[in-house]
């Protein structure tokens, strides 16, 4: 059972307490109110202590008293002060609750060290920790915001007089102007960070924790001034005032010039990035620039602290501080640059399949691109209702029907729109092609944004999602059966039967089948299957409360809704994969063929182009995507092969499987089996099928 | 630890099993998540009887808590498994398997249609227990735990949702801890 939902649902809590009021007051009122919060004094107060111990009288120790309408989600979301795991103020025996002077620094090393440091707090946050686990736990990051600064002269560090920080010291411009313009910087590319994941379908506290516990992240601070003082900040380090050497200062400025053109870059928006280039190479340039220098740094751990949490106004539990490794947050946030550049590329359409085709390949890489890029590419696809910042969603969703299903141009004919006259053929098509953009545009949208999810959230949505494509199709088939009257459609012979295009409802069957398949393959790579075996060599317990007909239909139950297909009777299924009539020597033969034509198909895939491939936007990935399929067949082949050979000889008690999850496409697992007294088989070297 | 010694009996009430304080740090050294009071009131006070303890002699040493109750208005008779531990130094004994079939067999008495459960993916003790059951993984849920892990959903019928209500088929489900 986990905790952590119902945190984040109550987290807004005393806010959250008035927004309800908000509610109910225009409920009640029934028109357009302003809120008005009756002043404590004028209510009628009752004391009920007296009532309230009579009534405890009439229990017995152990009794309990519920309201029925208590539920687990309120106890859930219930924290016990004073217990160490829930209560985020408590003070542990020894503590105190004074805040001891921040360390000032005095070295440009040390300025380099927190830097990074704050780099691994960022990158945390991007990965999914709290900001109260990660940038708030910093103590100048505190220092800076914790009286709500409004403006760029208020965004300063006040911190205690220091005889080595006179103001006009260059120890004195490191702190108030180098690393403070640095902290500046940071907290608005959070605040943009913040804004972006918000604007999108992302899931709080599972993808990203947008919690920023009523501290504000310099939302009123103009960019504009948060670039000047970063400007100021290095032409100081540029200047004959810093006393520093060439390294140092070219290492400092790396990290604010970074900061700036990050900075720029996530506060676009998508007109501009349809107008504009982007500047991601900078941003990636200047990142080498930082891992080039990272050794100069040197790191202050305790300008870091988990007190910081005690004051930030908070309904959750305390977590602990979370700071990955630089490298980690290097490779984090040199990705999220590579990856925010390239979904760029869906700027300049070419086509709906070739889109679909980049949404899948960019979002199955692994690692999966982060939380932010995920949710900037649902903004470019269609941020304020426009797609890819110019476009009509209609466009794709028609482009979409004629790549995959050439329906008749006369259903795409302009002129339908211009006729008004309701008896008119080119009307009455006008209409349905119009219910049909309607209709489908909502599903196909959401077909997009779901891809965008995790990995775990697609396979669940999908399972939703057919149920929508399933009634869509039967819709369709309605559209298209009138459409063939309009157009008086000319029906082809078809293995001797007469058929009709039926494009619409092909074309919604298509995606119906495609997002079924999905859903069975993520099952691999979530890890939802496990492999079984008929010699025995997978040990198969009793399990005393289940049947294997009962584990089918659970294994179905995403399916049993859907009208077409229909789910095979669990028997049948039985009979199909067991094949009891079939001997295992023969059935391995059978498999060898397949796995000999699986890689002979792959083979072709990969010698097309990337245009009749659909892959003009992700061509490295689509055919790496291939090859790991190819070597899925391979190691299939060689693990049926030493099987074949375990049996013919005998030795079947002396073997081993493993599934190997490492080296093969992640929808096609291989079992690696070896023998138990030698070490095993290698896998598929890599490079094998280049 | 005389094998012989430990027994197992099922909570009952607070009245006749002072064991809530036990329970409560037995729990809170186990699992990560922080349970509030209000949480171990909530499935003791209702469902006392399908949770069940394992003593040896007055020392608990396992506890399992479940509920059991009607999926959303039309759904399925669901059996939850909330909570599940072993002392450390007692574990390897079978003794969770033992607590897990007490609590199903307490619930297929009260006519469960289904048992659910979350467990971290990487708890492949957990998962071969209820795996060896008869549950399976029926979805994966994205950094689950306070603590940023992921869990598996395990779910095992009891009896074909043919003979349960249609209209719980599809799995409309509503994200909830007790889901």
């Amino acid at each position: 059972m986990s905790t952590a939902k119902q945190m984040a649902n109550n987290s807004g809590g005393f806010s959250d307490a008035f927004a309800r009021l908000h509610v109910s007051d225009k409920v009640t009122d029934g028109q357009q109110s302003s809120t008005t919060i009756t002043s404590p004094a004028s209510a009628n107060f009752r004391d009920v202590t007296q009532l309230f111990r009579q009534a405890c009288q009439g229990l017995d120790v152990g009794q309990l008293v519920k309201d029925p309408n208590f539920t687990l989600f309120e106890a859930v979301g219930a924290l016990e002060i004073m217990d160490p795991k829930m209560d985020s103020g408590l003070l542990k025996p020894g503590e105190e609750d004074t805040h001891p002077e921040i360390y000032q620094p005095v070295l440009p090393e040390e300025i380099i060290g927190i830097m990074d440091q704050l780099l691994s707090s960022e990158m945390s946050w991007h990965d999914g920790a709290a900001l109260s686990q990660t940038v708030f736990t910093c103590l100048y990051i505190d220092n800076l915001l914790s009286l709500g600064p409004s403006n760029i002269e208020e965004a300063k560090f006040s911190l205690a007089q220091s005889d080595n920080h006179q103001p006009g010291t260059s120890a004195y411009q490191l702190l108030h102007l180098v690393l403070r313009a640095y902290c500046v910087g940071l907290v608005k590319c959070c605040d943009h960070v913040n804004r972006q994941i918000l604007a999108e379908h992302t899931y709080e506290e599972e993808d990203f924790v947008t919690q920023t516990y009523n501290v504000s992240l310099l939302e009123f601070v103009s960019i504009t001034d948060v670039n000047k003082l970063l400007v100021s900040a290095i032409e100081y380090i540029d200047s004959a005032l810093a006393p520093w050497p060439n390294n140092i200062k070219m290492a400092l400025k790396a990290r604010l010039a970074f900061r700036k053109f990050f900075l720029a870059e996530l506060s676009r928006d998508v007109k501009d990035m349809v107008e504009k280039r982007s500047n991601w190479d900078g941003c990636i340039t200047l990142l080498s620039t930082i891992g080039i220098t990272r050794n100069l740094g040197k790191p202050v751990p305790s300008v870091f602290s988990i007190a910081v949490q005690r004051k930030l106004a908070s309904t959750v539990p305390p977590r602990p501080i979370v700071q990955i490794p630089f490298e980690e947050a290097f490779t984090i946030v040199s990705r999220l640059c590579k990856d925010a550049k390239e979904i760029l590329r869906i700027l300049n359409y070419s086509g709906a399949t070739n889109l679909m085709s980049f949404f899948l390949r960019f979002t199955a890489r692994k690692p999966q691109p982060s939380t932010y890029v995920r949710s900037l590419l649902q903004t470019l696809f269609f941020g304020d209702h426009i797609a890819l910042g110019r476009m009509q969603i209609s466009q794709i969703l028609l482009d979409d029907v004629k790549e995959l299903c050439l329906p008749a141009d006369d259903l795409f004919d302009p002129r339908n729109e211009l006729s008004e006259m309701p008896t008119d053929t080119r009307y009455q098509i006008h209409q349905r092609m119009k219910w049909f953009i309607e209709r489908a545009g909502n599903s196909y949208i959401t077909l997009y944004r779901t891809i965008c999810q995790n990995r775990s959230r697609l396979r669940r949505n999908l399972c939703h999602l057919i149920v929508d494509w399933d009634a869509l199709q039967i819709e369709c088939e309605e559209i298209d059966g009138e459409l063939q009257q309009l157009i008086k459609e000319e029906p082809v012979l078809h293995n001797d039967n007469i058929s009709y295009a039926f494009s619409l409802s092909s074309w919604v069957y298509h995606y119906k089948l495609r997002q079924m398949e999905w859903i069975i393959f993520l099952g691999f790579e979530l890890e939802l299957y496990t492999a079984l075996g008929r010699l025995g060599l997978v040990r198969i317990p009793p399990q005393p409360y289940s049947t294997d007909a009962l584990r089918y239909e659970l294994r179905m139950k995403p399916f049993l809704t859907i009208g077409c297909p229909d789910v095979i009777p669990f028997d049948d299924f039985k009979s199909l994969v067991d094949n009891p009539e079939i001997d295992t020597l023969e059935m391995l033969e059978m498999a060898t063929e397949n796995t000999k034509e699986g890689r002979k198909n792959f083979d072709l895939l990969s010698k097309m182009s990337a245009a009749s491939s659909h892959a003009i936007l992700c061509e490295e990935g689509y055919r790496l995507n291939l090859r790991e399929y190819l070597r899925s067949c391979i190691g299939a082949g060689v693990a049926i092969v030493v099987l074949t050979k375990a049996i013919k000889t005998n030795t079947l008690v002396d073997v081993e499987v493993e599934i190997d999850q490492g080296s093969y496409h992640p929808w096609f697992p291989v079992p690696r089996i070896a023998s138990k007294k030698r070490p095993p088989l290698p896998a598929v070297p890599p490079g094998t099928t280049r | 630890m005389e094998a012989d010694t430990i027994t197992f009996k099922a909570f009952g009430n607070e009245q006749i099993t002072p064991h809530l304080e036990a329970i409560r740090s037995l729990i809170s050294d186990g699992l990560s998540e922080p349970y509030s009071i209000y949480v171990y009131r909530y499935f003791l006070h209702q469902w006392g009887d399908l949770c069940y303890l394992a003593l040896d002699g007055d020392y608990l040493i396992g506890v399992v808590i479940c509920k059991l109750e009607k999926h959303r208005e039309h759904g399925s008779h669901r059996g939850y498994i909330a909570m599940l531990v072993v002392k450390e130094e007692y574990r390897g004994r079978g003794l969770a398997t033992k607590l897990v079939k007490m609590a199903i067999d307490a619930m297929i008495d009260r006519n469960a249609d289904e048992v659910v459960l979350e467990t971290e993916v990487t708890n492949n003790g957990a998962i071969k227990l209820y795996e060896h059951l008869g549950f399976l993984r029926s979805k994966r849920l994205h950094r689950y735990y306070l603590n940023g892990n992921s869990a598996f959903r395990l779910v095992l019928y009891l009896r074909s949702t043919n003979n349960i209500h249609q209209s719980d088929k599809v799995d409309g489900e509503i994200e909830m801890t007790d889901d």
